[in-house]
């Protein structure tokens, strides 16, 4: 937690930044001075009404003031203006079980851990038990003779089953919500044209013409990969092609997949699939989707081949009628893929998302710079040094710059600037990530390109065989 | 989905490096977890440069658990992979001991043989691990690497047959085929399993050297390198010394010999000897020369490889034309140019793809100082005019160079300075 005088001094030169308001905020939260707590999240609410995090910590403050029911209250309305803001969910958790609704507790409780998974805690989670929050009853796949075995030997197993046999709090009841409208599309992701200008071929143009394809027997829809290095605006691109497409968008990631009960990853996947007909035209959009679509030779357990197998069913069986939804996978290791659904019908359109280019990474370096006390910021300058970095990577740029003022703030007491010169120096000893990608993707490339797959890295790399 | 859960399912799919990171999470929850530590070892032990790392997990893991086999028998593993093959024996027996019809244990004890190079035993070990467990993958696959290092060419045939009859898509037994095919100078078929090898896993560094190698081998003057390399090393390092000395003082004795009676046939006999020594050193580097002028196959590559084969093939033609052209125009700066180069192509045939980060320094220091040599010797000897013999700097600086060079063949069969101490 950073030193709270060298944040109120901070402060003084910059009143308006809501990053220091809330950094102060949370300081003076840790070390109970409510009442500066208090003023610096009203401030950040004067600059930013809407802002969750202050208006969760403002109702923390009210309880804790022993205003529960004024708390709870705003609390609501912050989980009804931001759905997916965890921490205001873990802290109605908080207050529900607080007034003995231990039920109502452990439903806020698996909202947002399926929100944000690194919110759990064992320990919140006992006493929400304790005071009578499980969950329905489910018969357990395994005996207990069994179990050790299937320690050895299943990817499955869970390791906390053997602790709590009979509430499966590893992974919370599933509920999907469409987001209705993408707040993102094409021009609002800086850059990356020729990522834009694939997917309009291979996605927006058949939306726009569907009576066009339909009279060649085409399907509108499908499904479309997109891979790359990771960090590099997959999920940003597909939240944006939803947007483009006006569609409607579902977010599926892997921990709202995968359960421990046999049968239920297979049953939730299902519903997934059967939410986004029921909404269709939609984006279903699964992210890390070689979790998901394993190549089988690498399963040893029937569990993640049934998985796969029903995912496979889900895409294109005679059954499936997905008319009107588009799915989109992304992935970082699309070698790891089983063959079965790259075949016609399924994943059968690729979109290679490279790092970053020119144009993005100076729209990236302008969203990193905004907020923070930089000067003589020349985007497009610090764009062509960062050459093959992604959005991680030039973050990584940022912090590292950052770290080097900081300490000079903290001996000066003041706000001191981060210059041009620094994020250079900062670029300078960043190494690209993507390096690692490439390394690897190269070898597939080279060797294991039979199908063309990966032409585009080919390209990309400037190799020509 | 807990971090174990996944980092099995990652473990399973081969992502080693996600795997990790999930065990290690569970650790620092779990400290006390020995069965999170053996699989931790197990991911760390197949990513390059994290052997020592797989030591310190399995070495906790037995700490937590110290009789349990299968911890002893991956530590062996470890330890063979770390060339240190005494350990990796003494490991291996405990495992054994522990639990004596443990096909996993007698692999292990096998591959601490192997790592010894005492290939014999190695291959009694995996028979007896394959009595045990029929199905045992990895010890047919050192059955097949110990009979082609003994070179028990029909039986090593025969076991690359079985690992490819029951399981086509092994990438190991493809470099195991692969290997196989080099070995009877069938450097065609060997691409071919290598390729596939590839396919299957196209990260197999083990697939990659042995495409590269067939790829040199379409060179008869590589093939017959090759077979120098399948000879000696069927031997242990000791013996392979012995052999080395033995050949060396066998050459000194008939040079010896040959000046009292034909001072000529001695000079013949040295320039064969040099001849033989530079083919021995240059040739993996040659080989590499020979790659990067084929388009596709320059490709496998990777960058160290590819300066060596620059250094090594672009350095000798260089210094052999200058060599010539010095000669045959008596021109003293361009002739004593082209030793120079030739010398350095010595060291440099070790200083780029070296395992070793010593070895690295200290010849691609040599090679270096030697280039630095050569340019300081040229402008010495262009500024003086014809008729006034060698300058003393160029005698010095010659002198101490071509020594240098010529102790690179010796230091470079140093094992240490060939192979990474960080596994």
């Amino acid at each position: 937690m950073a030193d709270i005088q060298s944040l109120r001094q901070a402060l003084a030169e910059s009143p308006d930044n809501v990053p220091l308001l809330l950094m102060l905020g949370d300081a003076c939260l840790e070390q109970f001075s409510l009442d500066e707590a208090k003023e610096a999240y009203d401030a950040v609410v004067r600059i930013d009404p809407a802002n969750p995090r202050a208006r969760t910590h403002l109702a923390q403050l009210l309880d804790l003031g022993g205003r529960s029911s004024e708390a709870i209250l705003r609390l609501e309305q912050v989980c009804g203006d931001h759905a997916n803001y965890a921490p205001a969910w873990m802290l109605r958790a908080r207050f529900s079980l607080n007034e003995g609704r231990a039920r109502e507790a452990r439903e806020f409780y698996d909202r947002a851990i399926s929100i944000d998974s690194a919110l759990r805690n064992d320990e919140f989670l006992k006493r929400i038990r304790q005071g009578g929050g499980q969950r329905a009853v489910e018969e357990p796949r395994d005996s207990g003779t069994q179990r050790s075995a299937e320690r050895q030997t299943n990817p499955f197993f869970d390791s906390e089953f053997e602790e709590d046999d009979f509430d499966d709090d590893s992974l919370p009841d599933y509920e999907f919500v469409f987001d209705e409208k993408p707040d993102v599309d094409f021009a609002r992701v800086g850059g990356m044209e020729s990522v834009k200008e694939d997917i309009r071929m291979k996605i927006l143009y058949p939306l726009d013409n569907r009576e066009l394809f339909e009279a060649y027997g085409k399907k509108v829809g499908g499904g479309v990969l997109l891979y790359g290095p990771p960090g590099c605006g997959k999920t940003l691109i597909s939240r944006a092609t939803a947007g483009e497409a006006n569609l409607r968008f579902l977010s599926v990631g892997l921990h709202q997949i995968l359960d421990m009960w046999l049968g239920k990853s297979e049953e939730k996947l299902h519903e997934i699939f059967e939410m986004a007909r029921q909404n269709a035209p939609a984006v279903l959009f699964f992210d890390e989707v070689d979790a998901l679509a394993a190549d089988r030779r690498d399963m040893r357990s029937s569990a993640g081949r049934t998985l796969i197998n029903q995912f496979l069913a889900e895409l294109d069986s005679e059954a499936s009628n997905n008319d009107g939804i588009l799915v989109l996978g992304a992935t970082n290791a699309p070698w790891h893929l089983d063959s079965a659904f790259l075949r016609p019908g399924r994943f059968d359109r690729l979109v290679f998302v490279p790092p970053p280019d020119e144009p993005a990474r100076e729209q990236i370096i302008r969203i990193m710079a905004e907020g923070k006390p930089v000067s003589g910021l020349d985007p497009a300058a610090l764009a062509k040094k960062v050459k093959d970095f992604s959005g991680a990577d030039i973050k990584a740029v940022f912090d590292q710059a950052i770290e080097e003022v900081l300490s000079d703030a903290m001996k000066s007491g003041k706000v001191v600037p981060i210059s041009q010169k620094q994020l250079l120096k900062a670029a300078k000893n960043v190494k690209p990530s993507t390096r690692k990608w490439f390394e690897s993707a190269r070898n597939y490339a080279l060797y294991a390109n039979q199908s063309g797959f990966y032409d585009d890295v080919l390209r990309y790399l400037g190799i020509g065989k | 989905m807990s971090d174990l859960s996944h980092g099995l399912l990652l473990q399973e799919q081969g992502r080693l490096e996600e795997a990790e990171a999930c065990f290690n999470g569970v650790l620092a929850r779990e400290p006390d977890n020995d069965f999170v530590y053996g699989r931790l070892a197990l991911c760390q032990m197949s990513q390059s440069g994290k052997k020592r790392r797989a030591l310190d997990s399995i070495n906790e893991a037995i700490r937590l658990r110290p009789d349990d086999s299968f911890y002893h028998s991956v530590r062996a593993l470890v330890l063979s992979d770390l060339h240190r093959g005494t350990e990796a024996l003494a490991s291996a027996d405990r495992a054994v001991s522990l639990n004596p019809e443990d096909s996993f244990a007698l692999t292990a004890k096998s591959s601490a043989y192997c790592s010894m190079d005492l290939w014999s035993d190695a291959e009694i070990w995996s028979r007896k691990a394959l009595a045990v467990d029929g199905d045992n993958a990895m010890a047919e696959n050192l059955l097949a690497h110990t009979l082609r290092m003994q070179g028990k060419a029909e039986l090593n045939a025969a076991a690359v047959a079985r690992l490819l009859a029951a399981d086509p898509e092994d990438s190991l037994a493809h470099v195991n085929a692969g290997w196989s095919a080099l070995q009877l100078k069938d450097h065609r078929r060997a691409e071919t399993h290598f390729r596939e090898a590839l396919r299957l896993d196209s990260e197999s560094s083990l697939a990659r050297d042995g495409l590269i190698e067939s790829f040199k081998a379409r060179s008869s003057f590589y093939r017959l390198y090759l077979s120098y390399c399948f000879f000696m090393q069927r031997f242990t390092a000791g013996r392979q010394w012995m052999i080395i000395i033995g050949i060396y003082l066998t050459y000194q004795v008939a040079r010896n010999v040959l000046k009292a009676f034909s001072p000529a046939l001695a000079g013949v006999l040295l320039v064969l000897w040099l001849g033989l020594v530079l083919w021995v050193w240059l040739a993996p580097g040659i080989g590499n020369f020979l790659i990067l002028l084929d388009r596709s196959a320059r490709l496998a590559l990777k960058r160290p490889e590819a300066h060596q084969g620059l250094a090594v093939g672009g350095g000798l033609i260089c210094g052999v034309v200058l060599l010539l052209v010095g000669t045959f125009l008596t021109l003293l700066p361009i002739l004593l140019t082209g030793i120079g180069l030739v010398a350095s192509t010595i060291p440099a045939s070790i200083a780029f793809d070296n395992d070793s980060k010593t070895g690295r320094i200290l010849f691609g220091g040599i090679t270096l100082a030697t280039y630095l040599a050569v340019v300081a010797v040229a402008v010495v000897e262009s500024l003086r005019s014809p008729g006034e013999g060698i300058h003393v700097l160029t005698g010095v600086l010659g002198g101490f160079t071509l020594l240098a060079c010529l102790g690179s063949t010796w230091l470079g069969n140093i094992r240490s300075l060939r192979r990474s101490s960080e596994g």
